[in-house]
């Protein structure tokens, strides 16, 4: 008896530090069945070639890549040093390691294509049972539920195809980032649910996964999703570390420091940006700045950057040098915090060439600062170099973050493939809502400047996501617009962040609170409905799939514009609430709708669909 | 409260004892077959008549996109016999752009008929698209066995229309 009541408590420990209650989870499992509906078994771009590399190395108990089991050693991203191949963001490569061990196992028991349907099966299940546990049907869910799962599980057997050469890899990589992607909803939930009750929360992580092109990049092994989630993860831990109420408010904010700690293993320039907006936010607000609590904090800080520290290490012997500073294949499209290959020789070294002899453990502690510097100023250059992009040419502002539209430089850089370039607002409409900012800006802004507070009902949470956003723009700003980036990705773990913001802005908030269900349904037909219309444009217009985009582009941009004006108006009077909710559900669909057409159509990659019921229906589509 | 857990149940069990029961540990059945194929390229095909289309496109995209895109309208032969997998390739070359495009066709046995020839899409940069019309020649050509003939070939004209 006691046995079952401790299981049961660790059970109710592990629901609640994950997924905060119920519905959290029952996000989490949703999201997780629309990710794995719109997953594709293959590669989308090609510098995941190394990750997958690198996995198979790692695997095999190295570090360098030697084999190249999938595409070249030679794809984007490998880095080089002292002769050898090296991959990058080696934290998602460890941390796939189980899912890696996990599909190995099923696929000696059972057919991997018959175990991702039995699996995403069951995850709808759950996600139904659990449903009607919410909404107090718990027979009807469950009966109707069991019928269209037994239904669904059975056609996707009966289309099944095997597939051929199984990427354990990749699939390993796969569903590592989809799993982090799925906590994105779930994180918006809690964050929401925090600070203005559960029916924000609700609607918070329906915009997150479904208005933003979460569902698309969940399947892509690269840091997009990561950094999106890392990020809300820690505006829910520091909201809790705020709360004075809070049994773990300390925990909670030594969390923040793990996760950050933990994504710069997996990327970390990406972390330094999020490291930058956090402490800004944390010091200055923290209950507590003791000598005791900020030694527990960088304590708890270093040990959890010693898995980066060690994988560093066993690359290039420098704990502080990450894979991203050392010379890689070729100067790609992402950003390197080190400019040129000046990279400061190894710490324990120590040349000293200036005739005056210091002591060695001097020589590492000023390398070590070196170091640790370095990133810091580039980081400095880049936001500056971001503000001036945007006052001197802002053009190429204007394309990455409004209208794409047609950018002929980035189509002779992506040969032979059609131009596949959204804009921020294009992909992602609902983030027209920011400018419900201004009024609500310049009503609190007086009184903020007058009080040297933030302003009323807003948390060090909001500040951190604000922080962060600005930053990680600033950073990309100038390189951008780039080819292959679908939807702007270097600035996608901006979007669920402004997503959450946006849903705490007042006349959002208030027509929300009201109008949920409107919303909610509204998305819901807008999904099932709207996309059969686009579904019928498309096909009479008879599209190219560049065209297609731009399609999708200035669907979007109408709602923008007028979820902005409903926006503006929302700000002085309370009588279109409702319309307000239709149109944030409306943004919802939009958003949906191009994200399930670009997965299973426009980036079919092969008809590599990993449900063999979506890969029909990729097939009976005829769209280019 | 029955009715659920012995709903619950069933489903679950039903997935799982099928995923079991076909995968390679049990092997009562597979339920991923695919019928075995010779190797491509391999065989013969006997082409009865083949129409060729008398013109291809190259429209300026709509909505801001853009850029050209290219596209060759379908081409139809009659196959009367089909053995192994034998190859057609549908080609289209523009001489004065230095530009040929081909999209391949796997046959097998189930082709006979009518079959339509597809050629994919392409993109053009719009900067380099300045003739009204481009002289292109169409190809449809056989490979089986290592050896490749053209069946059929005509000259077309590639127009622009913007």
């Amino acid at each position: 008896m006691s046995r079952r009541h401790r299981v049961r408590r660790v059970r109710d420990l592990a629901v609640r530090f994950l997924f905060g209650d119920r519905v959290g989870c029952l996000v989490f499992l949703a999201s997780l069945c629309l990710f794995v509906g719109l997953w594709r078994t293959a590669f989308l771009i090609n510098d995941s070639y190394t990750i997958a590399n690198g996995l198979y190395a790692v695997a095999h108990g190295d570090i360098a890549m030697t084999t190249a089991e999938y595409g070249s050693l030679r794809s984007p991203g490998t880095n080089f040093y002292d002769g050898d191949r090296f991959s990058r963001n080696y934290g998602a490569i460890v941390l796939s390691l189980p899912f890696l061990y996990g599909i190995r196992a099923l696929s000696a028991v059972a057919d991997p294509r018959i175990v991702i349907v039995a699996c995403w099966s069951l995850l709808v299940f759950a996600t139904i049972v659990l449903l009607g546990r919410e909404i107090d049907a718990r027979r009807l869910c469950t009966v109707v539920g069991g019928g269209l799962v037994t239904i669904l599980f059975v056609v996707n057997v009966a289309l099944a195809q095997p597939l051929e050469s199984i990427p354990y890899h990749l699939l390993a990589l796969q569903l590592f980032h989809m799993t982090v992607a799925a906590f994105a909803g779930t994180l918006a939930y809690r964050l929401l649910t925090a600070t203005d009750g559960r029916r924000l929360g609700i609607a918070a992580a329906t915009v997150v996964v479904g208005a933003t092109p979460l569902a698309f990049w969940a399947s892509v092994p690269k840091r997009h999703v990561i950094t999106a989630t890392v990020a809300l993860a820690v505006a829910v831990a520091l909201l809790y570390s705020r709360d004075g109420e809070h049994e773990w408010s300390l925990e909670a904010r030594a969390l923040c420091y793990v996760l950050i700690a933990l994504l710069a293993w997996i990327h970390a320039p990406e972390a330094l940006v999020l490291f930058v907006a956090f402490l800004v936010v944390d010091v200055p607000t923290a209950p507590s700045n003791s000598p005791r609590t900020v030694g527990l904090l960088a304590g708890v800080f270093l040990l959890a950057l010693v898995p980066l520290f060690v994988t560093n290490t066993l690359i290039s012997g420098d704990p502080l040098t990450v894979p991203r500073m050392l010379r890689s294949v070729s100067s790609n499209a992402d950003i390197s915090l080190t400019g040129s290959a000046s990279s400061s020789g190894g710490g324990g070294g120590g040349s000293s060439s200036d005739g005056i002899v210091l002591p060695t453990f001097l020589l590492v502690a000023v390398a070590l600062l070196q170091s640790a510097l370095e990133p810091l100023t580039k980081l400095l250059s880049l936001v500056e170099r971001g503000f001036t992009t945007l006052i001197t040419d802002p053009n190429d502002a204007y394309r990455t973050l409004v209208r794409s539209g047609y950018v002929s430089r980035l189509s002779q850089r992506a040969q032979d493939t059609a131009a596949a370039n959204l804009s921020l607002l294009e992909s992602a409409p609902l983030l027209a809502a920011v400018v419900a900012v201004v009024p609500a800006g310049l009503r609190t802004t007086y009184e903020c400047v007058d009080e040297r507070s933030l302003p009323d009902g807003c948390t060090s949470a909001d500040a951190f996501l604000v922080l962060f956003a600005v930053t990680l723009s600033l950073v990309y700003i100038g390189t951008l617009p780039l080819h292959a980036q679908v939807t702007v990705r270097y600035l996608f773990p901006v979007t669920p962040a402004v997503a959450c913001l946006a849903v705490r802005l007042p006349p959002i908030r208030r027509a929300l609170d009201a109008h949920l269900e409107t919303m909610l349904w509204t998305g819901l037909a807008g999904v099932l409905i709207g996309s059969q219309f686009v579904l019928v444009a498309l096909l009479s217009l008879d599209v190219a799939r560049g065209e297609a985009f731009q399609f999708h582009a200035l669907l979007g941009l109408a709602v923008a514009t007028l979820l902005a004006v409903w926006c503006l108006v929302g700000s002085v009077t309370d009588r279109f609430d409702r319309a307000g909710a239709a149109l944030l559900g409306a943004a919802t669909a939009v958003a949906t709708i191009f994200v399930c057409f670009a997965a299973v159509e426009y980036f079919g990659l092969g008809q590599t669909h990993a449900l063999p019921m979506v890969r029909l229906i990729a097939d009976v589509l005829p769209i280019q | 409260m029955d009715v659920e857990r012995a709903t619950i149940w069933s489903v679950v069990g039903l997935v799982v004892v099928t995923t079991l029961v076909s995968g390679p540990l049990v092997g009562a059945v597979d339920l991923t077959t695919e019928p075995d194929r010779p190797a491509l390229g391999s065989g013969s095909v006997t082409v009865d008549s083949v129409s060729l289309p008398d013109r291809a496109t190259l429209t300026a995209g709509r909505f801001g996109a853009d850029e050209y895109t290219l596209e060759v309208p379908d081409a139809t032969v009659q196959i009367t016999a089909v053995e192994g997998r034998p190859i057609l390739v549908y080609r289209l070359s523009i001489p004065e752009r230095g530009y040929t495009r081909s999209t391949t066709h796997f046959l097998s046995d189930r082709n006979t008929g009518a079959y339509s020839l597809s050629l994919a899409a392409d993109t053009f940069v719009p900067s380099t698209v300045q003739n009204e019309s481009y002289e292109g020649r169409l190809e449809i050509v056989v490979r089986a066995n290592d050896s490749s003939r053209v069946v059929a070939d005509r000259a077309i004209p590639v127009e622009v229309i913007e």
